[in-house]
């Protein structure tokens, strides 16, 4: 019990980074709540990254707590200061939000029962991350045992730097040295704490053109969905790599069909703030791709959109001049080089018939199923001529040939990328939640406005 | 359900080893039927069958639950060995009722409405109807077996939640790695190692390979033996590097095919200050000084050596 106590302030100071998110206009509570932690805790973790480089030069929980409360401060005084929000509302749109939960759930409808199983699902990986510490195989080999250092030594720096390692920004690792600066043990808190915020955000997003019954069955899919539950549970980065990633693209999505610039902020955020979990995944490509035709819609809004490219790119320096600046190894960037012509991928028909192989076995027979309903929604979007839909079903698709091309442009550079199967599955995590979007998006111009 | 009933008090596979039945079609086919069929029911005769089903649904889960902590908390096959009835089996009759009222909940007319009837009514395209058919059987499995594997899930970690309440940081990974007879032995040793070496000892340890994994592999073993320096041997049969304070000795703690029993050369006494060793079952440790280590393979040895 205590353990949970010493872990609450600095929790709630990573969310409270997140505060201005909460005042965003035109947009539910639900979608407010989820994405001010999920963002607050990558400028919480940025921040102290910031402080420690630039000016502390030592991790401590003095450094932790100012510069999270400073941050805190500052945006505070900003969102009640500046823009002149009243704190009241605040706090009565968080209750009216859990009131409104607690007067379904004692409603005998469908939607009780599927809130019901959401809680039960939020609940055990909860109990489960504050029973058990941290175990997993990766997270002790690098995560966790950054964070020790970090709390130790107060330092980034390790007793030998594997290569592989110098991929991994320390945003999970600067989450657990928060736990345990503050002398709790519970670091797994974190991913139980981003997996129902996940969950929040994602019925958010369905929830804009849906009914609450179907908003509630789409976001049980994915929260019971095995890959994205048990990870959960696990202190590795690809489940918040995927959660700020699939929010980042299904925001941009959203941008693209509604014009409604807090999806574009917010899909930048989210999208740029993935780099800062994992640095090699080329999947944030996607979100430039997608505001580059987004450009060509809306060229009014060129210039906005021109800045949201180069802050996603921007992202992905800081580590990147941090291990170069302090020559810990060279940099990440030029290790993993690629073959010189893209021609190469597909001139070696062996090792293209072994991938495919290796792809259909490990990521798409898992998913046949989802395939398989993706097509059916893709039909009845044409059908019904919504093709906002049939371009999200487009980026689903896409996404699938981004992983296969990645692990392609993978094998060529490593090897030993076929004992590795586990690795390849959990990176396409990411197809979940976009392909749930995309089936219900499909299928929503079919449910109110039949054909006859 | 009168083949999965029998499945359930027989053993997994009976249905196919003897009536040449494949489980997964029938379950497909007959959520199909009963989709169609329902249609041509009259309401009453819906509402009937849809609250009989719902209701045994919730009573077949609460079942399966206990049923499933019970044997968490026992030993493996002991609902078996008890009451006759095979869990895994029993599953498959948990999977068919939570289906099916994931199907009612998705086209009942009368009461939930949750998607598809509606359009049901109105579409009357026939193709379109049968793509959404389709779509609504699909949903339900993925749910279903999603919802399941979940719920499995949660069964087995609140059980042992429930069975390790009470210990300390240090036993509850232990358990997590499958306990002390199992990788969960990384811990223990790694414990006994931090008591018997200074925090900046230098330590000399297996190369990364077969029964090694753990304890050879640098990157992970720091973790357990922080902050302690370490240096990783590249062959089974290195010498000793001369900045090495500590040498482990080690039978293997992961998993037992393959190389065991390091150090493989002998170390002479005058280079030795003592040794240190822990006994696996019982965790005794035992000193020894005035000795050469010579390998042993007759016997599973753990301990440390400190070196002058």
């Amino acid at each position: 019990m205590l353990d949970i106590v010493l872990a609450i302030p600095l929790v709630v100071l990573s969310w409270l980074c997140g505060l201005p998110i909460f005042f965003i206009s035109g947009r539910s509570v639900a979608g407010r709540l989820g994405l001010s932690f999920i963002i607050g805790s990558a400028i919480a973790t940025f921040s102290v990254f910031l402080s420690y480089v630039l000016i502390f030069k030592q991790f401590s929980l003095l450094q932790v707590s100012l510069t999270l409360l400073i941050v805190v401060t500052l945006e505070a005084a900003y969102v009640f200061g500046w823009q002149k929000q009243k704190l009241r509302p605040f706090l009565s749109e968080i209750l009216t939000f859990f009131r409104n939960i607690l007067s379904v759930l004692v409603k005998r409808e469908p939607k009780s029962f599927l809130i019901t199983i959401l809680i039960v699902l939020a609940a055990f990986s909860l109990i489960s991350n504050l029973f058990w510490p941290v175990s997993d195989w990766d997270a002790l080999a690098h995560y966790d045992y950054r964070a020790k250092v970090i709390v130790d030594m107060g330092t980034l720096s390790e007793n030998f730097p594997p290569v592989y390692f110098y991929q991994y920004p320390p945003y999970t690792s600067l989450l657990h040295s928060f736990t345990y600066f503050s002398g709790s043990t519970s670091a797994k808190i974190w991913y139980s704490l981003l997996y129902c915020c996940f969950l929040i955000s994602f019925y958010a997003l369905i929830r804009r053109s849906s009914s609450q019954t179907v908003g509630l069955l789409a976001t049980v899919l994915l929260a019971s969905s095995s890959l994205i539950f048990n990870h959960s549970m696990m202190a590795y980065t690809n489940l918040p790599y995927t959660i700020f990633i699939s929010l980042g693209i299904l925001e941009l999505l959203v941008w693209f069909q509604s014009k409604q610039m807090s999806y574009l902020l917010m899909g930048t955020l989210l999208i740029a703030f993935s780099s800062w979990i994992r640095l090699a995944e080329p999947f944030w490509v996607i979100g430039i791709i997608l505001l580059l035709i987004s450009m060509w819609k809306y060229k009014d809004k060129f210039f906005i959109q021109l800045l949201s490219i180069i802050l996603i790119y921007l992202m992905r320096l800081p580590w990147s001049f941090y291990i170069d600046f302090y020559q810990l190894i060279p940099s990440v960037t030029t290790q993993l080089t690629l073959p010189e012509s893209p021609l190469t991928y597909f001139s070696s028909i062996n090792n293209l018939l072994e991938v495919s192989i290796f792809f259909i076995k490990n990521v798409a027979t898992p998913y046949f199923l989802y395939f398989v309903l993706m097509t059916i929604s893709l039909i009845f979007s044409i059908i019904y001529k919504n093709y906002y839909s049939v371009f999200s079903h487009i980026i689903a698709f896409g996404l699938l040939l981004a992983l296969f091309t990645g692990l392609l442009a993978f094998s060529y550079m490593f090897n030993g990328w076929k004992d590795i199967p586990d690795s390849a599955i959990r990176l396409s995590m990411i197809l979940i939640p976009i392909a749930l979007f995309a089936i219900f998006d499909g299928l929503k111009l079919a449910v109110s406005h039949p054909q006859n | 359900m009168g083949v999965l009933l029998i499945e359930t008090v027989t053993y997994s596979g009976f249905v196919l080893n003897n009536l040449q039945l494949n489980l997964n079609p029938i379950l497909i086919a007959t959520v199909a039927t009963f989709t169609i069929y329902s249609y041509y029911l009259s309401r009453a005769q819906r509402k009937f069958i849809y609250k009989a089903i719902l209701t045994s649904t919730g009573l077949i889960l609460i079942i399966f639950t206990v049923l499933s902590i019970l044997e968490r908390l026992h030993f493996l096959n002991y609902i078996y060995s008890t009451i006759h009835i095979n869990l895994n089996s029993f599953l498959y009759l948990v999977v068919f009722f939570v289906t099916i009222s994931i199907q009612i909940l998705l086209i009942d007319p009368d009461k939930y409405r949750i998607f598809f009837f509606d359009v049901f009514l109105t579409i009357r395209k026939s193709k379109q109807k049968c793509l959404l058919s389709i779509f609504s059987v699909i949903l339900a499995i993925i749910l279903t077996h999603q919802l399941i594997a979940a719920g499995n899930i949660i069964a087995k970690g609140t059980s042992k939640v429930i069975s390790n309440i009470g210990k300390t940081s240090e036993e509850k990974i232990t358990v997590a790695f499958g306990g002390q007879h199992e990788q969960g032995w990384i811990v223990p040793y790694t414990s006994f190692i931090n008591r018997h070496t200074p925090e900046e000892a230098i330590i000399f340890i297996p190369p990364q390979m077969e029964t090694w994994s753990m304890v050879g592999n640098e990157g992970y073993l720091r973790w357990f033996i922080y902050p302690r320096k370490i240096l990783r041997s590249s062959k089974v049969d290195d010498e000793i590097p001369d900045s090495a304070q500590f040498i482990l000795i080690t039978y293997g703690t992961f998993g037992s095919n393959g190389e065991v029993v390091w150090p493989r050369i002998t170390i002479d006494k005058s280079k030795i200050i003592k040794m240190t060793f822990i006994d696996r079952n019982t965790l005794k440790e035992s000193e020894v000084t005035d000795s050469s280590y010579v390998p042993n393979f007759n016997a599973q040895e753990w301990g440390i050596i400190e070196l002058k």
